[in-house]
């Protein structure tokens, strides 16, 4: 075994992640190689120095101390504002939708549809250009002119009279 | 209980199941921030934003892994924010490091190491803090923490073999630091 492999599988054997016949072999070459003895005592000092350091205690009532933040940040967080509100945001705009929906049908009249006068003619079964055609079988078509303009004035006037 | 089931009362608003979840996990984030930053005071303050953290983002949280390794996650990076922020531990590129601050910080080590077996385990910390971060990070959850290959690859979001050559070079790096202390330690 070469140094140099013996120095990634050292680091094996210190993780505990080594065969036994690497183990054997790296063994081996620690009793031939001083440089690789001398590498084997620093690793085992530096890990032994790290894995057997003190942890300091935790300081007490850490959840207590916790909760008051947790609750803080929370007020803030929209995830849990649309929680909390989104609850009581559905039922509440949905009545309102039914109020306004209620107070809209009970208190806006409802019209009938409007019918045009040539509608309500043929509803009577009239012929809805029987007044025209009265004015046009006049004579001159100098008259015929004026009579159908005071015919629309009369119409604007809200009096109409269908009959000649 | 199981972390499942305080996990799901927890998304449902119940604190005390996630009261109870921080119980389990307090002692383990903080000697694990607390190995990170070798400040306990702070290694609390910073245990309890990741707590925070994880309390808000629980949502998010797949059961892909552990929770407790999802928790370290958070831990380990939190920690790694914090630490570039505020610039409070030493960061020292190993790249970049130049002879005359190796040698000045060897000498300050040196008569460090001549003292006791707390002044040794400062001086093996101490080096270990002029490592780049990964590789502080990884001998921290490593040779410190005790977590295993799986886990810190899975805190890390790296793949395993990538745990074993970062590992591999962390751990010389430091043992080349130390050499020349060594023999007085």
């Amino acid at each position: 075994m070469k140094c140099k492999q013996a120095d990634r599988y050292l680091l094996r054997v210190f993780d505990g992640k080594s065969s036994q016949t690497d183990k054997q072999d790296i063994e081996n070459h620690l009793i031939s190689c001083s440089s690789c003895r001398k590498k084997e005592r620093e690793y085992r000092l530096i890990f032994e120095t790290l894995r057997g350091a003190p942890t300091p205690d935790i300081k007490p009532y850490f959840w207590q101390r916790l909760q008051p933040r947790l609750r803080e940040r929370k007020k803030f967080e929209p995830w849990f504002v649309w929680k909390r509100w989104s609850l009581r945001a559905v039922p509440l705009s949905l009545l309102t939708v039914a109020i306004v929906t209620s107070l809209i049908w009970v208190f806006v009249p409802r019209r009938s549809p409007e019918l045009s006068q040539t509608e309500v003619l043929l509803l009577r079964n009239l012929n809805p250009l029987q007044e025209n055609q009265a004015i046009l079988e006049q004579d001159s078509a100098e008259n015929q002119g004026m009579m159908l303009i005071f015919t629309s004035l009369d119409e604007q006037g809200g009096k109409r009279s269908y009959f000649p | 209980m199981e972390d499942r089931e305080l996990i799901e009362k927890s998304r449902e608003g119940d604190e005390e199941a996630f009261g109870m979840l921080v119980k389990k996990y307090e002692k383990k984030v903080f000697n694990l921030i607390c190995s990170l930053t070798r400040n306990p005071d702070l290694a609390d303050d910073l245990a309890q934003d990741v707590f925070i953290k994880a309390y808000l983002a629980l949502n998010k949280f797949q059961h892909r892994s552990e929770f407790g390794t999802w928790l370290y996650r958070i831990a380990v990076n939190h920690t790694k924010d914090f630490l570039r922020k505020k610039s409070s531990m030493p960061h020292v590129s190993f790249d970049t490091i130049e002879q005359t601050t190796i040698l000045q910080e060897d000498e300050t080590l040196k008569r460090e190491a001549e003292q006791s077996e707390e002044q040794r385990r400062q001086t093996v910390f101490k080096a270990l803090e002029t490592l780049p971060e990964k590789h502080r990070m990884i001998i921290n959850l490593r040779d410190v923490q005790g977590f295993p290959y799986e886990e810190i690859a899975r805190i890390l979001s790296v793949r395993p073999g990538t745990v074993d050559s970062r590992l591999h070079r962390a751990r010389k790096l430091l043992r080349k630091k130390l050499e020349p202390l060594l023999a007085s330690l």
